[in-house]
Order: structure tokens, then sequence, then C-alpha cells
């Protein structure tokens, strides 16, 4: 194993372990921290990748503005005891805790799924890998978008406008209810 | 002249950020639905125009123009057509904000748009997203309504989910191919030795596809969502977005996973034939109009499917056809459900009770347009249907055809059951029942369509059989 | 980059997918629900990503590039959305959202 193979476990493990205290967290608070390394460590798997760009944008978005919404969602939305310490309203600290009927099907179906997803991988034949990708990935990735794939790029910019224009309809209030 | 050929997507781009202007300065909100009805006719007249030109993949190949797109173009026209006509009075005694509800919708045909105009996966999810980005947003759009919030969540969380599925899909689809464009895609599919991973990407993708188009068992968030969301939204919902699904599933099947058709082929047929049966099923004992409406779209969805399952260039006419016909009856029925709920706002099943005496007119209309969506001449609905079973049989399932017959009996009763309501000589309130100009045309375009589709359906189904799927 | 490498990006994608969809499954909080999407997510790009990197081609990188975008603007809905639900009721949970049953 090279440095490289160390470097991926380690990431890798990271990655998991965070995701995985996502999903199990009791305070929800906790839980949005942890996506915040679960983030990172993506982040940090795409830089092993050579995606340097996509790395630093991963960063950006979604562990500086997905992470901080939705950690703003929580204070917004979420009563206080179920920040705090104390314990949690029902239903997630049921499901959570002990493995009751509702939890028990979805572990199930999400251990089957894995298993049969690294089962598939390992038996899957790939080609021979073809050359390897450039380095230079910003200008590459600029030189793509605004040439070969000008209409998404146009199109990401109109699902941006929609998420604005929606956002301030939904979640404005009325003036003459204030 | 790649210019001329996106100008349909450029114009329904500009018609979005017109009444983004608009609904700033406009002081009266009804001339951004004109604007709307205006800028739709435009849009319309550029897609006809690009009617019978040649293939062309332009934009590198992230943009495919061909009589396919345009084909399903003309259906999200139409239905954006017919909700700028018949929204205004809804939107405004619900207290909607117009100028976004018409923006978001013009957007949300937008993303349909480059839904079908495409091969490039990246550009079909981007359209994908765009849809369903407003839609979640539409949704939800009843905010003194904690039902309309609901149906907003439970759509949003199951939205993003699916995008997820699709995405990991499309993830495999990529890396087993190397490339983005489905004809490509088949080109290395064809040879590649992958078949589990190959049937991985393609179970993603049916899957997600199967939540956008509610087919069982994917269909959980589709009757909340349609009951709870704005009348108007539902319609679209039910129509265009369902629409562009199917186009979408007739792509990704019939070109990029066209290598492995034949094994899915069974698959489908058997999600056609749970669809519709457990979508006339459970509509029986509806009592409210919109949940009934929105177990009879499941159950339509099921026959549109049946096209897809026998996957034949005759079975993908039928459904062509159907689609149409099927938005033109969804989008009327809806029109009429509309202008009863601006009087009686309860909308049950209960409130069509005498609406013969009160509104002839609608009456006669409705029944008609439940008349087609059950399958009976002369109207367009029967020759879809017709078509499709034709198709069925011809192909080789005979079972599904049967079916389909089957399920049509089953869904006799409960489109019967809003008929007599109509006509039960019960004591009728005293109340008059009008709507504005904009309903009024829209029903009776969707009526007069109809018709025209059941009486003289030759010259679109030869138009038809002219379409091609596969490049 | 080597066959066995490209496996190991694509188990850890698996199971990051994996514990995503779980989550989905098991917990009802809408907020919850969110993140385990975002986590699905996350997982369909690194797929992508390894698949950019394996084929020698920025395809994939683009496609991540834009379902960051797409996905920034969709958790902004979602939070619309939360906080709307929010004012209807005390607590957002899904439990709790069951007017529409029948």
């Amino acid at each position: 194993m090279t440095v490289t193979d160390w470097v991926f476990l380690a990431v890798a493990a990271v990655t998991l372990f965070s995701a995985y205290r996502v999903v199990v967290s009791r305070k929800i608070m906790h839980a949005a921290l942890w996506l915040g390394l679960t983030f990172f460590g993506v982040a940090g798997i795409f830089l092993l990748l050579g995606a340097d760009f996509l790395a630093a944008a991963q960063v950006l978005v979604y562990v500086g503005a997905v992470t901080t919404i939705i950690i703003f969602g929580i204070m917004l939305s979420t009563p206080e005891e179920l920040r705090g310490p104390s314990p949690e309203a029902g239903s997630d600290a049921a499901s959570s805790a002990a493995p009751t009927r509702r939890s028990f099907l979805p572990l199930v179906t999400a251990i089957g799924f894995a298993a049969v997803m690294v089962a598939l991988v390992n038996r899957g034949e790939w080609p021979s890998p073809p050359g390897s990708v450039s380095t230079d990935t910003p200008r590459l990735l600029g030189e793509a978008l605004f040439t070969r794939f000008v209409i998404p790029f146009e199109v990401a910019s109109v699902v941006l406008l929609v998420a604005l224009v929606g956002a301030i309809a939904l979640a404005l209030k009325e003036e003459s209810g204030q | 002249m790649q210019y001329v050929l996106i100008l349909p997507e450029i114009l329904l781009a500009g018609l979005g950020l017109v009444l983004l202007g608009m609904d700033l300065f406009a002081k009266s909100k009804r001339s951004l639905a004109v604007a709307g009805v205006i800028g739709t006719l435009a849009t319309l007249v550029a897609v006809l125009a690009n009617f019978g030109v040649a293939p062309a993949e332009i934009w590198s190949g992230t943009i495919r123009v061909d009589d396919f797109a345009q084909y399903f173009k003309v259906i999200f026209l139409v239905i954006l057509g017919l909700v700028f006509l018949f929204s205004h009075e809804y939107l405004e005694k619900r207290d909607v904000r117009m100028g976004e509800f018409y923006i978001l919708v013009t957007f949300a045909t937008l993303g349909a748009f480059l839904m079908v105009s495409s091969l490039e996966l990246i550009t079909i999810y981007l359209g994908l997203e765009l849809m369903t980005i407003a839609s979640y947003i539409l949704a939800g759009m009843l905010r003194q309504d904690a039902r309309s919030s609901e149906a907003s969540i439970k759509f949003f969380l199951m939205g993003a989910l699916t995008s997820g599925v699709i995405l990991y899909g499309l993830s495999l689809l990529l890396g087993l191919s190397g490339s983005t464009h489905l004809v490509a895609i088949a080109e290395a599919l064809a040879t590649s030795p992958n078949t589990a991973l190959i049937t991985a990407a393609g179970v993603f993708i049916i899957a997600g596809l199967g939540f956008k188009i509610a087919a069982v068992p994917f269909h959980m968030w589709a009757p909340d969502t349609y009951e709870g969301a704005p009348t108007p939204v539902s319609a679209f919902l039910i129509t265009a977005s369902e629409a562009a699904g199917f186009a979408v599933l007739l792509r990704i099947l019939l070109v990029g996973l066209a290598p492995a058709l034949a094994q899915w082929k069974m698959v489908l047929a058997v999600i056609a034939f749970v669809t519709m049966t457990f979508g006339n099923v459970t509509a029986i004992v509806q009592t409210r109009t919109k949940r009934m409406l929105a177990y009879s779209a499941i159950a339509q969805a099921g026959y549109i499917l049946v096209g897809v399952a026998v996957a034949t260039p005759q079975s993908v006419t039928a459904m062509l056809f159907y689609m149409l016909a099927y938005a033109f009856m969804t989008v009327g029925a809806f029109a009429v459900v509309i202008m009863l709920s601006n009087h009686i706002p309860s909308e049950e099943i209960e409130d069509f009770k005498g609406l013969a005496q009160r509104a002839p007119g609608y009456a006669l209309a409705m029944t008609l347009l439940l008349l087609s969506l059950i399958g009976i001449p002369p109207t367009g609905g029967f020759f879809g249907k017709l078509a499709l079973y034709r198709s069925a049989v011809e192909g080789g399932m005979v079972w599904l055809a049967l079916a389909m017959v089957i399920n049509s009996a089953i869904s006799v009763p409960y489109y019967f059951n809003v008929i007599r309501n109509m006509y039960l000589a019960e004591e009728a309130p005293a109340m008059e029942l009008s709507a504005r100009t904009g309903l009024k045309l829209a029903l009776g375009i969707a009526v007069a369509a109809t018709l025209l589709l059941g009486v003289f359906p030759e010259p679109l189904v030869g138009f038809l059989r002219t379409i091609q799927v596969m490049p | 980059m080597t066959v066995e490498i490209l496996q190991g990006y694509l188990i850890l994608s698996g199971i990051l997918f994996a514990i995503g969809a779980a989550g989905l499954l098991l917990r009802r909080s809408p907020l919850v629900m969110l993140m385990c999407v975002e986590i699905m997510l996350n997982a369909a790009n690194l797929a992508f990503i390894a698949f950019a990197r394996y084929w020698g081609d920025m395809t994939g990188q683009i496609f991540t590039f834009l379902v960051v975008t797409v996905a920034a603007a969709e958790v902004a809905i979602g939070l619309a959305i939360i906080v709307l639900l929010f004012r209807h009721r005390d607590a957002a949970d899904v439990d709790d959202v069951n007017a529409l049953r029948g």
C-alpha cells in the first residue's frame, strides 16, 4: 500500500463515520455538524481524485452554504428542546435507540443495498484505464462550461433564479400580515 | 441556424423574465396572464415552425431538435396556455401570489422543454431539476393552507430522493460508457460485459423516473401532493410533469438502454398493470374531487406506461396520441373543478350535485371529458386507448391489453359517480355559477380538442407515425 | 488510475449512498431527511468524479459542478418549505404531517 492508499482509507473512514453519525444522531444540531464533516471528507476524496477545483467548490458550497442554511433552518423551525441536550421528542429517539419494527426494514434494506453495490463493483469488468486527466482542472472546466456545455450552464443559472424567486414566494411574510 | 432551432426555449425563458419584470410594475396581475398567453402562442408558433426539420444535434450535442421533441413541446405549451387561461380567479380567491405563480409555471415548462429536447444526460438532468424545483414551490403556494405546505414538503423530500437515485444511475452509465450522450452510451453498452451493472443503472433510472410519473410502487407522494397543491398546479403536474417523465423514459429506454431493452419490457408491463389497477381501485372509494382525480391520474399513467412496456413503433405512436388527448381532457376536467371550487371551496364530489340544473353547459362539458377519461367514443380518450390496446395485442402482450379493458370497466363507477351527481335532480342551491372568459375559453378549447381528436384522429396519427424516438 | 483503486472509490460511494438512503427511511424529521438526501447526492458526485478520473475526461466533473449548483438551489427551497410548514404547526416533523391521509 502506498501513502495515497492510506490517506484514502483514512479520509474514507472519516467520511463514512460522520455520515453514519448524521443518520443516528439524536440531536439535530449534532447531525448538521456531522454533515459538515461528511462534506469535508468528500472534498478530501475529490482532492485525492485530482479534482482540485471541485474540492474547493465542495467546501465553499456544501460546507459553507448548505450546512449553514441547514443550521439556519434548525434555528428557525425546531423547538428549543430538540436542539438542546434534553431528551428528543418521540419518534426520532425511538427509531435511533431501539431497533423498532419501523427501523429494522430500512436498515436491512440499506445493508443489503450496500452489499449488492460492493459485489457489483467488485465483479464489474472495467476496460483498461484510458489516459489520465490533466491536472489543470480549473482551466479545463471553464473551457468546457463556456463552450461545449454552455446550454447546461445557462440552465443552471435559470435554476438558481427559480430558487431565488421561489424561496421569496414561499418564505416571505405578507406585508398585510405583519 | 442553431439559434433558430432553440428559439422556443429562448422565447419561453424570455417570457419568464418578462413576467418577472412585469410583476414588479404591473398594477393588475391580469396583464401577466394575458402576457403569458401571448408568450405561449409565440412559442407555439416557433415550435410549429420547427416541425419537419431534419433531426439535428446542436450546441455540441447538448440540445437535440427532432419531431419527437417538438411534439412534446406542443403538449407542454397547450397545458401552459390553458393554465394561464383558467388560473386567475382561483389564485385571486385563494390569495396566491400571482406573479410568482406565473413565473414559476413558465420556468417549469422550460425545464420540461429541456428534458425532451436532448440526448445529453447533463441537459436532461438539469431540465428535470428545473421543472421539479419550480414544481415544489408551486405545490406549496397556498400559503394559508397547511395541506398545501404538506403537499410541498412530501413532494420535495420524495423529489430530492428521486434526483439522488436518478443521479446515481446516471453516474453508473457514465462510468460504464465514458460518455453522457445517450447514443454513445448505447454504443458502449452494446459491447460491455457488465450486464449486472447495466441492470443496476437501469433499476436506478427507471425507479427514479417511476417516481416522477407516479407509477406504483413509487406513487406514495402523488395523491397527497395532487390533492394539497393549488388546483391549477395539480392540473399542471398531472399532465405536463408526467408527460415530460414519459418522454425521458422513452428516450433513455429506447436509445440509451436499447441494448438491454428486452429485459425491461416485462418489468415495465407488470408496473403498468399494477399502476392502473391500484389507481382505479383506490379511486372508487374517494369522496374528494381532487383526490379522486389524483388516483385517476395514477391509473392513466398505468395506461400510458403500456406504450413504453410494449415498446414497438405502434405503441409509441399510440402513447404519443394518448398523451395529447390526456392533456386536453384532464386539464379540461380541472377547469370545471376550478370553476366549481371558486364558488364552493370544499372540493367534494358532492359539490357536483345539481350542476346540470345550475350550469348545463359545464355539466355537459364535464360529462364529455369524463367519458373521454373512461375511454368511450366519440372522444380522443377512446381512440387513444383503442390504439394502445391494439398495439399491446400486436406487440404480443395480450394479457396487458386485457388488463386495460378490465381496468376501463373498473374505472366506470367513479367517473360515473360524478356524472350521476351532476344530473341528480337534487335540491339545487340557488347560486349563480359564473366564470371568467379565460376559464370558459380554456374549457371550450379542451372540449373541442377532445372531440376533434376522437372524431378525426387520422391526420394526427398519420403524422405521429413519422416520429422516431431513435436517432 | 488502476481498476482496483477505482473500485475502492466506487465502494465508498455505494456505502455512502446506502447510509443516506437508510437515514431517509429511518428518520422522520424533514431537516434530517434533507441532510440524508445531500449525503446521497454527494455519493453520486463522488462516483462521477471517480469515473471522470478513470476515463480521463472532464464530463464527469462538469456534471458534478452543475449538480452542486442545483443542490444548493434545492436546499434553499427545501428550507423555505420547512419554514412555511413550521408556521402551520409547532414542530416540523413528518409524522405530524397527516391531514392528507385517507
